[in-house]
């Protein structure tokens, strides 16, 4: 490649992986954790088992071995398949004749079928043979069943051969038959892994002599040299037939990780107008941070850059006179340095596919090939994803072979329920370190600046690229999703693109295959939804005593495994009189599953597996020192217990792969009758009449857990009784389903159903924390105000367990709204803008914002996606809330009021009603809270804006009395003698001031990370963001006030 | 206005002439200006000290060193740069922590030290900074200090300190031949209007300086021989704790904050500076607690607080930090909160070794504004230490100590601390003829 921009032998070097030293075919094992798995159709392989003509599909797996060398694996002869039923018209005795005749009849329809033959298939079925299974749906008292199994050509072959025979097919002289299939929606891969016992992310073992090695390697080695050409930019690239390799279980040594490469990075565009258009706007510098997997410092930092900047120690700098160039250059460099995973602020949305795009627009070919496959381009298309876990979204898909795109963002859409999800937010809230944020405005400027400002930039969007990778490590998410990935048995890259179902099949599917069973293809639709699972109604209070609670372990899977509840037990009503009623059980929603003795059901093996297994990563946990490997371990037990009740939902998933309403509802119905019978046993047993000191009462039950007041007053006797009660209870219940006694809370405050604060403790001697449940601390729609306010009372309430000082904390606080001293960063609320506004129903404040920003300044306005910031202010009387909608800084410069009162009445009056009506009842919580003397006073801001301002000449006032004055001094003359008290009350004001001007931006100073360089971030979702604008303001009309005094120096 | 009262049986004092030479700490009313930052005061005085630094450099090293920016610096070569230093403290205390903190009320464990052993050196000049690492001593450095650096950057992009200077102290004008004692009398935290304050001590104090309380032939003469006092700071009491738990409310509230006990201190300072002023020339410092404004450089004490004291022309207020000369004596001092302030954010234990470190980086105060506030200068940094005091005295410390130290170019400075006159009761004289310095003590208990 002569285009190749020339890097110096040492930046390669750098960049580049460890040298493959030669491999002997005859004597070395390919030994590397698997990453990403796909496949292609290809020719077949002479040598290698499956169909010997027409195209194969070929399993291509990538991965890296324990030297950092990249591999590539083809995997032949594994060819997809699935089941149907044998029609019961079939001659059992001609079985032989049969499944051939099907097998032409169906291949000839199946080509039939075909309006282009694109992939060439010649021969669709491979073959059709008669097996003996049965499916897991429903107790069929252990009877198996003739199937077909069909082997095709292609996938794609697989989804035509499908339609046709559930649509309706016959064959030789057999009637029309719509056939029930089977197996037959299993993607591709998960089968293949299933097959080969493969999972997510662990380790194959291409062993010895069973591999053939492709390509002209380094002379001296002692090859079987393959025929075939390489095809990859891999180090290995080898074949090997799909019943021949290895697989490790992800177990002991096994549970390594390999060292990979993340690549983290982030690009900055020119454009000084909302979104970047890549047809127009070009790239200026792409940042990048590479790590090693297990290392603590990343090993390479770069900027690419069009325009010249200053150096930064410890980053290199390559810059480019022009855009082509630097595209070209980073290309280079990203195949060099070869990432196993892409990583990045919300990359797949957003950078990467700019990326590609830009260099489209710009005609560089080669950029888009970004993956492991030397031809293969990437390309970017659209797709939805809907889950009832996650909700909708709208994803860009990138097909960059032997890579795994893990966009941090969206692990933590996944993950964590945040207020905001910028990386200011999301470093704030994890790091507790603020970033700085720039406006494209400022960006702009500081690109048209010198060496020195541009260098600025470089390292913002360094800072950009490297905290991904920070906040990755701090949260563990490559550990925790690898582990996942290695429990539920799926690739790495489904886990942050698909649900949680693909999960689940992939388990059962591994369990069904043991028993000799199939999995029928079931078709989504909506059905109705069943009970929730609240019980017991809330004796609402707030309780100055010890509350025991009392949770059942992992309730739903444990009863699953109790009850033997399980597609498999399912028996229909007309089979309940073939059975002894010792056989079976009737669910309390009144549904039949047989016992363990007939057949012990798929789903409590794969949950007893889950459990288990987490038990001992649990234990080893406990044992373990290292703290990478323990880091391991805990993703792993975290990433089982998540599995373990994700099959309970996947039951119950109306749009699932195979909901079965007869396992999930019993379910639930067991668990609500479990707790009311737990009420029952602490109610009847801990009784004064049993010698207990007091009657015990359940004051609430929630899905797994049971509230009990023993009427004790330390937490040390209640723990004591409540760890008795735990053991006497779970006696009454099949194992393994047990109740234990995990915690007390003291003092409690049950508000309602899912909604309760306590006081946590574990240890008898200190509280572990103040635990809330459905309390509005951590909602998205409301000012921080309430959430800070919540917080301190509950903290007040249940700590201090002082409602006095809770109450009055609460009516200074109020006193303060209403007076105007509350910072206007606690006063915004945030909305995403999701859609344009016409397509709003309703009319929405942040959407009317959005569009009087427009009309301001089209420029900086808030586009879709944004999330929109604002505060609501006073307007004409009886006007809309959403009319008043206005930008905080628009506010705040402006000097424009804020409406008070409708914080008050709509964003802190419910809250707080409902903490605090079980302390002081219903009528007088409002009276005392919202209605008190410190609601009488307000302040009244004039606005440095509208009509009626020009026309007001405003006149000083005394200081001390605010009798109007004639000149500018500062007191009146009656006021004279207390001048001394006057002017040390307003320079103490100041004094205030002037101390937090130099606390917030003196942060602003460190946190941007440089002394010398001006402060320019303006990120909203920092708070000191207003407030330091605040301060400005407040210093200056301040100064001005105690200039009337006289002046200082004289 | 009232002279300086002679009365019968009062020494007949000697007289200095006294000049007051701060002017760079004073604003007009125009100037102060907040929409400035921090980082004007951070480049100013990089750029007027780096000139010193590098003779220093090659004072210290050679003049043949390799100087060069930090953008320019070359992996393994050894090289010498000048840059601020910053000290990255994880127990620093961070607003955005205090913001959360006061809503979530959990109280941080107060403490005497913020500095920890996990802190790190950066060194930047205006091209951007770069770890230190090596020969450095960080638990006696702090931020904002410029120095010159002689060592190589490493592969980690880290920068290995072989040795380090800084400035020295700067040319001191010599000091002149004064041929009678003439003693400066400096005094601080007199902390009226506290509740634990000792009104007696106090009137010995004026008494003292009065000539009342002067009994032998030498005390009447040594009384007679000071010239000036200098009031160095918190002269009203502090905020008391007990207030201060209802004023958390109240400041917000902005209801007055000026609790009881500041107005009363005001009051009664005012009495004592008028009993003063009769016989005596004052200047009056303001203090951490005086009513004055909070950031530094803090502007005099406004008169319309002493309405009877400034009858007298012998009262001046002045700044904090106050620049002034006796007779040719340059004087310095601070009211404490520059020492206070890197006290906290430094392993020092020694207040006077701060004191020294402080002329020897050339800066007064060379922690604000990142710790200590300071107001955002735009192009100068008026803490830098332009030219060497003979005498450095800084205000309200835990003890008395004084020591001299001395210069590479024969400069000779008197390092003071100042007692808190509350804690102490004592003040302390320092004689402009020959640099002596002692404390006299009023203490009930130990004197009488």
């Amino acid at each position: 490649m002569t285009e190749n921009y020339h890097f110096p032998e040492t930046v390669r070097n750098r960049w580049a992986r460890p040298r493959l030293n030669s491999i002997d075919v005859n004597k070395d094992a390919i030994i590397f954790q698997q990453l990403d798995m796909d496949y292609y159709l290809g020719s077949p392989v002479p040598g290698m088992p499956g169909a010997a003509t027409g195209p194969v599909p070929i399993i291509r797996m990538f991965g890296v071995t324990k030297e950092q060398h990249t591999v590539i694996c083809h995997i032949h002869g594994f060819a997809p398949y699935f089941y149907v039923e044998v029609p019961p018209t079939c001659r059992q005795s001609e079985m032989r004749e049969e499944c051939q005749l099907f097998q032409d009849d169906l291949n000839k329809t199946v080509l039939n079928d075909f309006k282009s033959n694109k992939e060439k298939v010649s021969q669709a079925i491979l073959a059709v043979e008669v097996v003996a299974y049965c499916s897991i749906y429903g107790y069929h008292e252990n009877r198996q069943t003739p199937f077909f199994k069909i082997t095709v050509a292609t996938p794609r072959v697989l989804q035509t051969t499908k339609r046709l025979l559930e649509i309706g097919f016959s064959y030789s002289s057999h009637p029309v038959c719509c056939y029930q299939t089977y197996e037959s929606n299993i993607d591709f891969e998960i089968r293949f892994m299933v097959d080969a016992n493969v999972v997510g992310c662990n380790w194959i073992e291409l062993p010895a002599t069973k591999y053939m090695i492709r390509g002209d390697h380094a002379p001296g080695w002692n090859n079987a040299q393959s025929s075939l050409n390489r095809t990859s930019r891999c180090q290995i690239e080898a074949d090997i037939a799909w019943d021949q390799f290895i697989s490790y279980p992800a177990e002991d040594e096994w549970q390594a990780v390999a060292p990979l490469r993340l690549l983290s990075f982030d690009i900055m565009c020119s454009t000084s107008r909302g979104t970047p258009d890549p047809d127009k706007d070009s790239v200026i510098q792409i940042a990048a941070v590479v790590i090693r997997q297990g290392d603590y410092e990343p090993f390479i930092k770069n900027i690419f850059t069009t325009q010249s900047s200053a150096n930064i120690v410890g980053c290199q700098l390559h810059t480019f006179s022009k855009e082509k160039e630097m595209l070209k250059a980073w290309h280079e460099f990203f195949l060099e340095v070869d990432p196993d995973i892409i990583t990045g602020y919300n990359v797949v949305n957003s950078s990467l596919p700019y990326l590609l795009n830009r260099s489209k627009a710009l005609g560089i070919e080669k950029f888009s090939h970004l993956g492991r496959i030397t031809n293969e381009k990437t390309q970017i298309s659209s797709n939805t994803f809907q889950s009832r876990a996650y909700g909708k979204r709208e994803n860009k898909v990138m097909n960059i072979s032997g890579r795994v795109q893990f966009d941090l963002l969206h692990a933590l859409l996944r993950d964590y329920k945040l207020r905001s999800y910028s990386l200011n937010a999301v470093t704030f809230h994890f790091l507790k370190e603020q970033k700085e944020l720039l406006q494209p405005s400022v960006i702009a400027d500081l690109l048209r600046g010198n060496d020195r400002s541009r260098r600025r930039l470089a390292i913002y969007c360094l800072k950009n690229a490297s905290l991904p990778i920070k906040l990755l490590d701090k949260l563990m998410c490559i550990i925790n999703y690898m582990e996942m990935a290695r429990v539920t048995g799926v690739p790495l890259g489904c886990l942050l693109t698909r649900g949680q179902q693909i999960k689940v099949v992939s388990q059962l599917l591994r369990y069904a295959k043991e028993e000799k069973m199939l999995m029928p293809a079931h078709k989504a639709e909506a059905g109705d939804d069943y009970t929730g699972a609240i019980v017991i109604e809330p004796v609402r209070g707030y309780y100055d005593c010890p509350i025991a609670t009392l949770d059942f372990s992992s309730l739903y899977p444990s009863i699953m495994q109790a009850h033997n509840l399980c597609y498999t037990t399912l028996l229909q009503h007309h089979h309940l009189s073939n059975l002894s009623p010792d056989d079976y059980i009737k669910t309390p929603s009144g549904n039949y599953f047989v016992k363990k003795n007939l057949r012990a059901g798929i789903l409590p093996k794969i949950l007893q597996n889950l459990l288990s297994a987490r038990k001992k990563a649990k234990f080893d946990l406990k044992n373990e020192k290292d703290p990478f490997k323990r880091k391991v371990l805990d993703g792993r037990q975290l990433a089982l217990k998540i599995s373990a009740n994700s099959v309970y939902g996947f039951t119950g998933a109306q749009v699932g792969k195979l909901p079965c309403l007869e396992v999930s509802q019993s379910v639930t119905a067991f668990g609500r009758q479990m707790i009311e019978k737990s009420r029952q046993l602490v109610e009847e047993r801990y009784t004064i009449k049993n010698g207990y000191k007091f009657d015990a009462q359940v004051i609430y039950g929630d899905t797994d857990s049971v509230m009990v007041k023993f009427g004790l007053d330390t937490v040390e006797e209640s723990m004591e009784l409540g760890k008795e009660a735990a053991n006497y209870i779970s006696s009454h219940f099949p194992s393994p389903i047990k109740l234990e006694f995990e915690k007390v809370y003291f003092p409690y405050l049950l508000i309602n159903k899912k909604r309760y604060a306590g006081l946590y403790f574990t240890k008898a001697d200190t509280y572990d924390k103040v635990d809330c449940k459905g309390i509005e601390t951590v909602r998205r729609d409301n000012c921080p105000l309430v959430a800070n306010l919540i917080n301190a009372c509950l903290q007040k309430l249940l700590v201090d367990r002082n409602p006095d000082s809770a109450i009055k904390h609460v009516q200074q606080t109020i006193s303060d709204l209403l007076c105007n001293r509350i910072d206007i960063s606690q006063l915004i609320i945030t909305k995403e803008l999701t859609r344009s506004d016409d397509e709003y129903a309703g009319k929405q404040a942040h959407v009317e914002l959005a569009a009087k920003m427009r009309k301001r300044d089209p420029s900086s306005c808030p586009t879709l996606g944004d999330r929109v910031p604002y505060v609501i202010i006073t307007g004409a009387r009886g006007a809309a809330a959403y009319t008043r909608s206005e930008d905080p800084v628009y506010a705040l410069e402006n000097s424009i009021a804020i409406d008070t009162t409708y914080y008050l009445e709509n964003q802190l009056s419910k809250p707080l009603l409902r903490i605090f009506e079980p302390i002081l009842g219903e009528n007088k919580a409002e009276s005392i809270l919202l209605k008190g003397d410190h609601t009488l006073t307000k302040t009244v801001v004039t606005s440095s804006l509208g009509r009626l301002s020009a026309f007001v000449k405003k006149r000083e006032t005394c200081m001390g009395c605010k009798a109007v004055l004639d000149d500018n001094s500062a007191v009146c003359k009656h006021c004279r003698h207390r001048e001394s008290e006057i002017f040390q009350r307003e320079m103490n004001h100041l004094s205030e001031h002037e101390n937090r001007f130099a606390k917030l931006w003196t942060q602003c100073q460190r946190c941007q990370g440089s002394l010398c360089e001006e402060v320019l971030c303006t990120s909203r979702d920092c708070p000191v963001f207003y407030m330091r604008k605040k301060v400005q303001k407040d210093l200056k009309e301040q100064e001005k006030l105690i200039t009337r005094f006289g002046d200082l120096a004289w | 206005m009232v002279e300086n009262g002679q009365g019968e049986g009062k020494p007949n004092r000697l007289s200095a002439s006294v000049d007051n030479l701060s002017q760079r700490f004073y604003f007009s009313e125009q100037n102060r200006n907040f929409t400035t930052q921090y980082c004007n005061i951070y480049t100013s005085r990089l750029v007027a000290m780096r000139d010193s630094l590098l003779q220093a450099a090659k004072r210290a090293w050679g003049n043949d060193i390799n100087y060069c920016k930090l953008m320019e610096l070359k992996t393994g070569i050894t090289s010498c740069i000048i840059g601020t230093l910053f000290k990255r403290m994880s127990a620093r205390p961070n607003i955005l922590q205090e913001i959360s903190d006061e809503y979530n009320l959990i109280p941080l464990p107060p403490r005497t030290k913020y500095a920890d052993d996990s802190d790190e050196l950066v060194a930047e000049d205006e091209t951007q900074r770069i770890s230190l690492t090596g020969n450095i001593n960080v638990t006696k450095s702090v931020t904002g200090v410029i120095v010159a650096l002689l060592g190589k950057e490493l592969d980690g992009g880290k920068f290995y300190v072989n040795e380090m200077v800084s400035a020295g102290l700067p040319k001191q004008i010599p000091r002149p031949f004064i041929h009678n004692d003439k003693y400066i009398c400096i005094v601080s935290g007199l902390n009226l209007g506290s509740s634990h304050q000792g009104f007696l001590t106090m009137q010995l104090f004026i008494d003292f300086i009065t000539g009342r309380l002067t009994e032998g032939q030498e005390d009447r003469k040594m009384c007679s021989q000071i010239v000036q006092i200098v009031i160095a700071g918190n002269s009203a009491a502090q905020q008391n704790s007990s207030t201060s738990e209802t004023n958390k409310a109240n400041s917000k509230k902005f209801s007055s904050r000026s609790s009881a006990n500041t107005l009363e201190g005001i009051k009664a300072l005012d009495e004592i500076l008028t009993q003063l002023c009769s016989c005596i020339p004052v200047d009056i410092m303001p203090g951490e607690f005086d009513p004055s404004n909070h950031i530094m450089p803090q502007q005099p004490l406004h008169p319309c607080m002493f309405p009877k004291g400034f009858q007298f022309s012998s009262l001046k207020s002045v700044t904090n930090p106050y620049e002034f000369s006796v007779d040719g004596v340059r004087f310095l001092g601070t009211s404490g909160q520059n020492i206070d302030d890197i006290y906290r954010y430094s392993y020092f234990e020694d207040r006077l070794e701060i004191c020294e470190q402080c002329l020897r980086w050339g800066h007064i105060s060379p922690t604000a504004p990142d710790t200590l506030a300071c107001y955002p200068y735009y192009e100068k940094d008026p803490f830098i230490l332009e030219s060497c005091p003979h005498v450095y005295f800084v205000g309200n410390q835990p003890e008395f100590s004084c020591k001299k130290i001395t210069g590479d170019q024969e400069q000779e400075v008197l390092l003071v601390n100042v007692p808190s006159f509350n804690q102490k009761h004592s003040c302390v004289l320092v004689n402009t003829r020959t640099l002596d310095c002692k404390p006299i003590s009023f203490d009930l208990y130990e004197n009488l």
